[in-house]
């Protein structure tokens, strides 16, 4: 046939009808048993995350007023509270709605109609992940000593040098009109692309139910792939459309890796938060430790999204969509492993001022003057502009030259995954 | 009670097709279809109450089950926690695929190129082939008459070009 000519196939679909409702068998006395066994219970059982976050944002609602009442004349801890606060009530709101929604909806509705409810909901989450994420590095500190405190009683806002809470709380102010506009960027963008629009659906937190679905087929070959026995993934390859056992084994040594990585720099994270805390009022540390505070974040947030993404990933779509979605992934981490490149100049820079301050015994910095410190910082930077203007001119000659050799962050091997997926046949 | 069961499984019986086929469209892997059809089936039986007796039980049928594929696959059902085996339920899915499996080359890619649409376009077009004609298929969406038919004229338009395509680069089904 030479072209789809959906009008000529309904014939041919509804001859198909046909021989399926003769050949297709329904058990009634099986179903009216399920029926009445479900109906006795007379629950409506809804995704268990829904449930937990809705009763424990509860009990957090609860004990986040108990502190405030506490501490209701100290205005710091009472700003910070409140701030957190309102964090958490929206959250709160935005799971009850959904619960709500989901305990009255009507299926025998227009389709429109339904999936309109169900799309509001998705907006009110979106917009929900939005504001936590462009407020997280200005709440970040304060949320820190609010649990410090109600925890443990211990004053971090006063034990601390002030600079540790202005700068995060100052640089957290600056990041959220950038942050806007980088999400406006982005979805004039990619707004209207697939991978967009199921990162965003991940985001919005609907891919729970099918998480768990996933679950359980990884479940069935991780128990074939623990023993790294090939036939028995072979044998479980007819429900993955042929999918290649040795493209399961690889995703499985690439997720390890990528956790392996994550941990690292999970760690790095929370020592160079430390770190930043107890030298908060020595401008050149502060200044030092968020520089490698930022990039260890620039490693970690690709990691785990790459990893979460191909945890997600279903091996049993199309190969050429199942290559797309690897190459995309692939190229965000080039992305983020070349704007570690072109920044590396300075991050070099600020480890090596962590590390003086953190090795005891060596204090050379400490007797620089700020002079000697700017020397040191101006070509650093300039170096950085120059590796800059060297990936805008050629992204793919910058590409070659910075190639990680053994990287972490795993682009190189996102491009091996990809080869294992079967190419399309010509012809 | 005992009378609206069985009101409801003579209604359901002739019509088991529906959610199989329903199941098919929404569905990518084939082990999902189990937990999605049992899903319909308590979805139907919760929503019969409201059943309008001016509309065919099919047309009922189509509306809630294509309503409970969408959102499951959203994640935004209202989850079975205990579904049992397809099987349990008298269904032999294996034997539902042969008879699809048999068919023609074309309604297989048919089928592989509805999977790629979107939940409401995939809705349009699966009530179009059972032939349903456009003034029904609106109010069971949703949709006016006229957007439907323009809805329905591009899927047409997009399932030949996307079929031209796959046969220039060889996909196969």
């Amino acid at each position: 046939m030479s072209g789809l000519d959906l009008d000529a196939l309904r014939a041919q679909w509804q001859d198909a009808s046909t021989a399926l409702d003769a050949g297709l068998d329904l058990d009634i006395a099986a179903v009216n048993a399920e029926l009445q066994r479900r109906s006795a219970r007379a629950r409506r059982r809804h995704a268990r995350w829904l449930l937990l976050s809705i009763v424990f944002g509860t009990a957090l609602l609860l004990a986040l007023g108990a502190f405030l009442w506490n501490e209701r004349f100290d205005p710091l801890y009472l700003m910070s509270g409140a701030a957190l606060g309102t964090l958490l009530l929206a959250e709160w709101i935005v799971n009850v709605r959904q619960w709500r929604a989901l305990s009255t909806i009507d299926y025998t509705r227009p389709v429109a109609e339904v999936q309109s409810v169900l799309t509001r909901l998705r907006a009110a989450r979106l917009r929900l992940a939005k504001w936590v994420t462009l407020t997280a590095v200005t709440l970040w500190w304060p949320g820190v000593a609010v649990v410090v405190k109600a925890a443990f009683g211990v004053d971090l806002l006063r034990g601390l040098h002030w600079s540790v809470f202005a700068t995060s709380i100052g640089l957290g102010l600056l990041l959220v009109p950038l942050g806007l506009w980088v999400m406006r960027v982005v979805t004039r963008r990619f707004g209207d692309r697939p991978g967009y629009q199921r990162w965003l659906d991940e985001v919005a937190g609907s891919s729970f139910g099918r998480m768990r679905q996933d679950m359980e087929v990884r479940e069935r070959f991780e128990q074939a792939a623990a023993s790294d026995d090939v036939n028995s993934l072979r044998g479980l390859e007819a429900a993955a459309r042929e999918i290649p056992a040795e493209l399961y084994l690889a995703r499985r040594v690439l997720l390890r890796r990528l956790l392996v990585a994550s941990f690292l720099y999970a760690f790095g994270v929370l020592m160079l938060g430390a770190f930043n805390a107890v030298h908060g009022g020595i401008a050149w540390a502060l200044a030092a430790g968020l520089t490698v505070h930022f990039a260890l974040l620039a490693q970690l947030v690709p990691a785990i999204a790459v990893r979460a993404s191909l945890l997600r990933m279903d091996f049993s779509h199309p190969h050429a969509e199942l290559r797309e979605r690897i190459t995309t992934l692939a190229r965000w981490q080039r992305l983020a492993v070349q704007a570690t490149a072109m920044l590396s100049p300075v991050i070099a820079l600020a480890l090596v001022v962590v590390t003086a301050y953190v090795l005891p015994g060596v204090d050379a910095l400490t007797r620089f003057s700020p002079g000697v410190g700017l020397a040191l910082l101006a070509p650093a930077s300039l170096m950085s502009v120059w590796l800059a203007a060297r990936w805008w001119q050629s992204p793919e000659q910058f590409a070659a030259a910075w190639r990680a050799p053994r990287s972490l962050t795993a682009s190189r091997r996102l491009d091996d995954l990809r080869d294992q997926v079967p190419r399309p046949r010509s012809g | 009670m005992r009378n609206d069961h069985d009101a409801f499984l003579s209604a359901l019986g002739p019509h088991k097709a529906v959610l199989y086929k329903i199941a098919n469209a929404y569905c990518r892997r084939r082990e999902d279809r189990g937990d999605l059809i049992q899903e319909m089936v308590m979805e139907l039986w919760r929503a019969y109450p409201r059943f309008d007796r001016r509309c065919a039980f099919s047309t009922f049928m189509h509306t809630v089950a294509v309503n409970v594929a969408i959102s499951h696959f959203r994640g935004e059902a209202r989850r079975i926690r205990d579904t049992v085996p397809i099987e349990e339920f008298g269904m032999d899915l294996a034997a539902a695929d042969r008879v699809f499996d048999a068919e023609g080359e074309d309604l297989r890619a048919l089928h592989q190129l509805i999977g790629r649409l979107d939940d409401i376009d995939r809705a349009l077009v699966l009530l179009y082939l059972e032939g349903y004609a456009q003034e029904e298929i609106a109010p069971m969406v949703g949709l006016s008459v006229t957007n439907v038919a323009t809805r329905i004229a591009r899927i047409k338009q997009r399932l030949q070009r996307d079929y031209a395509a796959d046969a220039a680069h060889g996909v196969d089904a």
